[in-house]
């Protein structure tokens, strides 16, 4: 189970190949990530499993675009896995797309260091989350992990949308300032 | 970095509340329009996605049902890509010449020992890929006999081993479950007796009792063509 991402680079170049194999390979290595992640928006264990599904689905028939979106292989899957699992959770028509995480645009991005940056991110968003103070933290936290929007988050914390949203700004620039230090 | 964050700490919010989802859905497309036409906040959207990404870390792992990878197989590639018999066929014909000797050899004595005037002999061994399963099946013309030796492997736990025989370009037709003693017998159906030569035989893992529909639904696990020896 255990990959690195090179690893799990090398298999989604695989799938874009059209190998079914290396498919069969990365389910096996990311689908209880990728479900964990789903299960955390959703709540709800059928509905996760489906948008689990659709992300797969996702994957396979987006693999060829994933060397040109400047992201880390489990970023991209994570991302993809948390719109998805969104999408249903607002059971709206879907808003995020593919293209989102992969267009060609992205192609600029300057990111030979992002993959490697992936690690040492995991550890500093969590340490940037902490400096930020346990409302602000748990505020993105809950937006990334829950898909809450600010409509959801002013509910939650009483407060009026705007007064929550300027609130929330402040959080997400100290937290790109301590991210980037 | 630290640079664009001073040119434009509007930008860079934006692109969080972008990549967090957390506007309505009006201002969600407007700025997936952006993401689409202007790089730089393509760029600061991507790095956003990367940071946020770090905090899935903590979330824990949950195993997906079993179903679940089959169906999404099915849902994506039209059926559960399992070997099908068909994707057997290299691997038959690559059976060596060293192991038709053997069960030739098998076969002799196991037909010397049962039986004094053998009718014509055919023959061939079943192996699975890593050799988990080994069966030799031998066909005696005069009793009309499938005689099944199986020398290696055997059903899992609440599951049956059956064995099929596919004449060219037909459907497999099922012969039977293997026994679950190593030797065994089974009468092959008349269909098949007419079809020895070029006869291919198959071995499934189905349901116990076998397969609910007369046609392989599980892994096909070892095919071999029969020899006339």
């Amino acid at each position: 189970m255990a990959r690195t991402p090179n690893d799990i680079e090398y298999l989604i170049s695989q799938i874009s190949l059209g190998d079914r194999e290396a498919f069969s390979q990365l389910y096996d290595a990311t689908s209880a990530k990728l479900l964990g992640v789903c299960l955390r928006v959703l709540n709800e264990r059928a509905n996760a499993e489906e948008a689990m599904q659709d992300t797969f689905i996702k994957v396979w028939k987006n693999a060829d675009r994933y060397s040109i979106n400047g992201l880390s292989p489990m970023t991209w899957l994570i991302t993809i896995a948390r719109n998805t699992a969104i999408d249903r959770l607002r059971a709206q028509k879907p808003v995020s797309d593919i293209n989102d995480y992969s267009d060609s645009l992205a192609s600029k991005l300057p990111s030979p260091e992002s993959n490697v940056a992936h690690s040492s991110d995991m550890k500093r968003v969590s340490e940037c989350l902490e400096e930020l103070g346990d409302d602000r933290g748990a505020a993105i936290q809950g937006a990334y992990l829950d898909g809450q929007s600010y409509a959801e988050l002013s509910e939650l914390y009483k407060v009026p949308l705007n007064t929550m949203r300027t609130w929330l700004r402040r959080g997400l620039l100290s937290l790109r300032e301590c991210m980037d230090r | 970095m630290s640079d664009s964050i001073k040119k434009d700490e509007n930008d860079v919010a934006l692109a969080a509340e972008y990549a967090l989802r957390l506007l309505d859905d009006e201002d969600q497309s407007i700025l997936r329009a952006r993401v689409l036409t202007d790089p730089d906040f393509a760029r600061l959207v991507a790095q956003w996605q990367e940071s946020f990404g770090g905090m899935a870390h903590a979330v824990a792992p949950v195993t997906p049902l079993p179903a679940t990878k089959p169906a999404l197989e099915k849902r994506l590639f039209g059926q559960t890509p399992r070997r099908t018999l068909w994707n057997f066929a290299g691997l038959w014909q690559a059976v060596s010449v060293a192991s038709i000797a053997v069960a030739a050899f098998l076969a002799f004595t196991l037909i010397n020992l049962a039986e004094p005037e053998p009718g014509a002999l055919y023959v061939t061994e079943l192996a699975s890929e890593n050799d988990a399963l080994r069966v030799l099946a031998v066909y005696n013309d005069a009793t009309k006999e499938l005689q099944l030796s199986r020398t290696s492997g055997g059903p899992s736990s609440g599951r049956s081993l059956e064995l099929w025989g596919i004449v060219d370009g037909e459907n497999p037709v099922s012969i039977g479950l293997l026994p679950d003693a190593a030797n065994g017998k089974l009468v092959l159906p008349v269909n098949l007796e007419e079809a020895l030569d070029g006869l291919v035989l198959a071995v499934s893992d189905e349901p116990a009792g076998g397969s609910p529909n007369g046609q392989p639904t599980g892994a096909v696990l070892a095919v071999a063509e029969i020899f006339r020896i």
